[in-house]
């Protein structure tokens, strides 16, 4: 790496490239976009013809798929940057450096752990700067930013399952769902798609009940061990937008969060019992639940959120988004779950306060 | 609080297979798409076939045996998908997609090519890195990276083509001592 110059775009051309340079240049420039007519035919030759250029070819290529996956993965993690509840002074250096550290150690993380943190769903959350940190939040602290441990925006596959009961640990699943992108005058908030929620049940199956809903599990073991055994807060957040609202259409979202004992295929028989079980057994269960009113304005997204203090004793979190409507249809209240959109979900921990150092 | 909801018997669940090939393919998604924007070429044209390639290995994981090897399946039918996806004018012959798909290199997409290109990008110069992260995280072309930083568009070619080297030889020289290790290792 030391002979790359610290302004790489200084350094000129060479004037005349070898063979292989020549190619190095097309291959690079049809990754980019650039490529003109007679180049691109030159290079489709040289592919054909050349197990050499073929070589070559690969060579560039997988630096620059693997760039961009790298890419990714380095400057989609988290947001170390801190909030300071006073004006930045020189006190707040050491503050700084102990999120250094943790951002460094974040990038010391094998390579695996990151990945399944950002493409499975899961972020290290070695990087929860409350690790070692007293949790008391005092007069003159700072607060972390959040860590990001789970983001869906619908950009990428796999959509959620049509499965209908919360039951996948790294995959979204429930009702009858559909990945779109601008539909009914509603552009996605983030990207190019976002969800549509389609009905309140997988498609092709009926029964009672008008929620529209998706669920997805979380294992509070894989993230504690990353953190060191200690977790405490958790916030799950996602935005919603109706394409239909108003005097006669009532539409509205709601987002829930457990933290929970109960492994997965035990939820399948009573999900709302979970509420009621969360105020009885508060060492090993919380959970909490938001829902609103959606508003008419296609244009906006309205963001709800549910927090939980993750006890000693769950194991697993529970993450839920849903939505529902009433119409009025002259004559009565009509229920149903169709039009809304879900998009930008996330799960955050909430890092604990760090204290002004005593001097 | 959602209404409750009649739970439907279990022959309504996905089965166990298919969850199986779905999040084999989450696993693999970053080889996945690499390999499809080797093919491609575009990133918007990656992302569409990868789209395409989780319908079809969804559709098709009865066809997937747990024993084989999952990247090889996939990068078939992202292959396949590659060539139905032609419509674009600057996008390779039916003939050089196949031409290049059996020249790849098994170990091409391994984890640790992925792994030693994180550590050479992470030691590249400030500028450098910078000029890596407009190109393949935000996703800019070279001459709105130019416009962008008040550059010539030569200029930026010619800086991601010096730190795509750069990080091809380190990445070459990691694997390399890495190889070198394990036979130290095992010899």
């Amino acid at each position: 790496m030391s002979t790359l110059p610290d302004d790489p775009m200084n350094e000129a051309v060479p004037p005349t490239p070898s063979m292989a340079d020549r190619r190095e240049m097309l291959i690079d420039s049809w990754f980019d976009g650039t490529l003109a007519d007679d180049q691109f035919a030159e290079l489709e030759t040289a592919m054909l013809e050349s197990s050499e250029a073929r070589q070559e070819f690969w060579d560039r290529a997988t630096v620059h798929g693997l760039l961009r996956e790298a890419a990714k993965l380095r400057f989609s993690s988290a947001d170390f940057g801190v909030t300071p509840a006073e004006p930045t002074s020189p006190s707040f250096v050491g503050e700084r450096a102990s999120l250094a550290f943790w951002a460094d150690a974040w990038r010391q993380l094998p390579l695996a752990v990151r990945r399944i943190v950002l493409v499975a769903g899961w972020l290290a959350a070695v990087l929860i700067a409350s690790r070692g940190i007293a949790s008391s939040y005092r007069e003159g602290s700072v607060q972390p930013a959040n860590v990001v441990i789970h983001e869906e925006g619908f950009e990428t596959p796999p959509p959620p399952a049509q499965d209908f009961q919360p039951e996948h640990f790294d995959l979204w699943g429930g009702d009858e769902t559909e990945v779109v992108g601008v539909t009914d005058g509603v552009v996605p908030r983030g990207g190019a798609r976002m969800l549509k929620f389609v009905s309140g049940h997988p498609r092709d199956k009926f029964y009672e009940g008008v929620v529209a809903e998706i669920w997805r599990f979380v294992d509070l073991a894989e993230l504690r061990a990353s953190a060191g055994g200690r977790l405490d807060r958790v916030e799950l957040s996602a935005f919603f937008n109706a394409a239909q609202a108003g005097d006669v259409v009532k539409p509205f979202g709601g987002v829930s969060l457990i933290a929970t004992d109960t492994h997965p295929r035990d939820f399948r028989r009573d999900w709302r019992a979970q509420f009621a079980a969360a105020a009885k057994r508060p060492a090993s269960m919380a959970a909490s639940e938001i829902r609103q009113d959606l508003d008419s304005d296609r244009r906006t997204w309205q963001r709800l959120s549910a927090t939980v203090d993750v006890p000693d004793g769950a194991r697993y979190l529970v993450l839920h988004c849903f939505t529902e409507r009433w119409r009025n249809d002259g004559e009565r209240l009509v229920w149903e779950s169709l039009g809304q959109y879900v998009d930008d979900i996330r799960l955050e921990v909430v890092p604990a306060a760090i204290p002004r150092p005593t001097r | 609080m959602p209404a409750p909801k009649r739970v439907e018997a279990a022959s309504s669940q996905p089965a166990a297979h298919t969850m199986l090939v779905q999040q084999l393919f989450v696993r693999h998604a970053p080889q996945l798409r690499a390999y499809a924007l080797a093919l491609a070429g575009e990133f918007a044209a990656a992302d569409d076939v990868i789209q395409e390639t989780f319908l079809t290995i969804t559709t098709k994981a009865a066809d997937f045996q747990p024993e084989t090897n999952f990247l090889a399946w996939s990068c078939a039918i992202v292959r396949l998908k590659v060539l139905e996806n032609q419509r674009a004018s600057r996008r390779f012959s039916p003939a050089v997609v196949d031409s290049l798909a059996a020249s790849a290199a098994p170990d091409l997409l391994h984890e640790e090519r992925l792994e030693a290109l994180m550590a050479c990008m992470d030691a590249l110069p400030p500028k450098a890195l910078e000029l890596v992260r407009l190109r393949y995280f935000s996703e800019h072309g070279p001459s709105e990276i130019a416009r962008l930083l008040g550059r010539t568009v030569a200029g930026v070619d010619n800086g991601l083509l010096k730190a795509r080297n750069a990080i091809r030889d380190c990445v070459a020289k990691k694997l390399a001592a890495g190889s070198d290790g394990r036979m130290e290792a095992t010899g």
